[in-house]
């Protein structure tokens, strides 16, 4: 590098004044014998009394009405509306789990239910519940509208809650996604209290069937919950979790369903 | 000998962040905006136009300047409620229209659109000298700067702010800020060459004829 472009290379500096006295004293020396340099620290010193002495430029008048109107009529935040569309249906899914459950035991325990003739309106009344979540039939269908119901006023009321804490946006997600889950294990756990005391009344066949297929389904659910906690904010892990609850439950539900038959 | 540095002064700094008294009037017509007041939003706009609009309108051209600019406030006042005051509203300010500027700036080089001024022949102003017409011509050149130079040395020597506040802004090292900076003068010196060397030539013969 010549001692040119070595001096060039701290003229920016030099002329904002940032060398220390070592640096500065350099700087000058080489100036006092060399035009060139001199020149290049004239241009930048034009340059920047050029550039600081350019007008700023106003706005146009009408700005402030446009930007008055877009910022105090502005619709939900979209951050709000993809929270909720991301995580609104874990939580009613959460409450559509224990509805499920609450279906299986009124289907259940309902005189009825062990009338053959009455069994299929009240299993299938079950079924609409853990797959769409509404449903209304005889016998077990007015339980599962109580739960629904219930599964609704939680979906406002978190709505509402994620409305007040926008900031905490990430955070309540995960409490949310967790609470989810909870209700997806504890009706894991009551249906599984239900078959228990029920497996030896029932068939041997459909008895066999069920010990088959119920250690494959728990595995299924223990690898996507490995997964889903190896990747905790990951949604399409999540989505994969709670497909695999779905399942476990749809297969609870129609074994004990069958199983009372 | 006088040194150069105290000679070539680059004149008053305007500083993004005022007194005590200027934060507490800030915070309050910030808290004015936070309960959507129509009041406290206009005097916050009117604050900052000027700065955000010329800032803008170098950044991106004229065409688009307009529309950018609402999108900068548009979004200062929907963001204001993640503005934790710790650093000041201006240079918060600032990097909310540095961000828009070159995230457009990106979408439009990816598009492959050119800018609108670039190419654009300069008015034919027939005294091609002295500073309102080298302030001309530094215009157009400034259009012609690869954007991340332009930014800094917008910020910095148009507007005034420190690299301290530049890093702040535009994300970067303080040394980034400083080397950019740099490069982008010396780019500018190419790109004006002539227009400098015309400007220089008018003061020596006006010298001479003062000393004659
Ligand atoms: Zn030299």
């Amino acid at each position: 590098m010549s001692s040119c472009e070595r001096i060039e290379a701290v003229l920016s500096a030099y002329h904002d004044d940032e060398l220390d006295v070592a640096e500065s004293t350099e700087v000058e020396h080489h100036l006092a014998g060399c035009a060139e340099c001199r020149r290049a620290l004239d241009d930048i010193r034009r340059l920047v009394q050029t550039a600081s002495a350019l007008d700023g430029r106003d706005a146009p008048p009408q700005l402030l009405t446009r930007v008055l109107a877009a910022s105090l009529n502005r619709p939900e935040p979209p951050r709000l509306r993809l929270w909720a569309r991301r995580y609104l249906p874990l939580s009613l899914a959460g409450a559509a789990a224990a509805a499920v459950v609450i279906a299986v035991i009124v289907v259940r325990t309902s005189p009825t239910v062990e009338q053959p003739s009455v069994t299929p309106a009240g299993g299938s009344a079950a079924r609409v519940v853990s797959a769409s979540g509404g449903g209304s039939a005889s016998g077990g269908g007015s339980a599962s509208g109580i739960a629904i119901s219930a599964g609704t006023a939680r979906g406002a009321k978190v709505l509402r809650a994620a409305a007040a804490a926008d900031v905490k946006i990430l955070a309540g997600a995960r409490r949310e996604f967790a609470r989810a889950e909870q209700h997806y294990q504890r009706a894991v756990r009551q249906l599984r209290r239900i078959i228990a005391q029920d497996l030896h009344r029932w068939p041997l066949a459909r008895r066999r069937a069920y010990l088959r297929a119920v250690g494959p389904m728990d595995s299924t659910v223990a690898s996507s919950q490995k997964l889903a906690s190896l990747a905790p904010a990951d949604p399409a892990a999540q989505e994969m979790l709670f497909r695999a609850y779905r399942e476990q439950l749809r297969f609870m539900q129609d074994a004990i369903l069958g199983g009372a038959r | 000998m006088t040194p150069v540095s105290k000679a070539l002064g680059v004149g008053e700094a305007r500083a993004v962040d005022g007194g005590a008294d200027e934060r507490a009037e800030e915070q309050r017509i910030v808290a004015g905006c936070l309960e959507g007041n129509r009041q406290a939003m206009t005097e916050l706009y009117e604050r900052y136009q000027r700065r955000v609009f010329s800032l803008v309108l170098r950044m991106v051209g004229s065409s688009e300047a307009e529309e950018l600019a609402q999108d900068v406030f548009v979004r200062i006042f929907r963001g204001l409620p993640k503005f934790r005051g710790d650093a000041a509203l201006g240079t918060w300010i600032y990097r909310l229209a540095m961000n828009v500027c070159l995230s457009f700036l990106a979408k439009r080089s990816r598009r492959g659109q050119i800018d609108s001024r670039i190419g654009q022949s300069p008015e034919p102003t027939p005294p091609r000298v002295g500073n309102p017409w080298l302030r001309d011509q530094l215009e157009r050149a400034l259009a012609e700067l690869p954007d991340g130079y332009r930014a800094v040395l917008i910020l910095h020597d148009v507007e005034g702010l420190n690299h301290q506040e530049i890093a702040e802004i535009i994300g970067c090292r303080v040394g980034t800020s400083k080397s950019q900076l740099h490069k982008a003068r010396m780019r500018m010196r190419k790109l004006l060459g002539s227009e400098l060397d015309a400007e220089r030539e008018s003061k020596v013969i006006k010298a001479s004829e003062v000393g004659a």
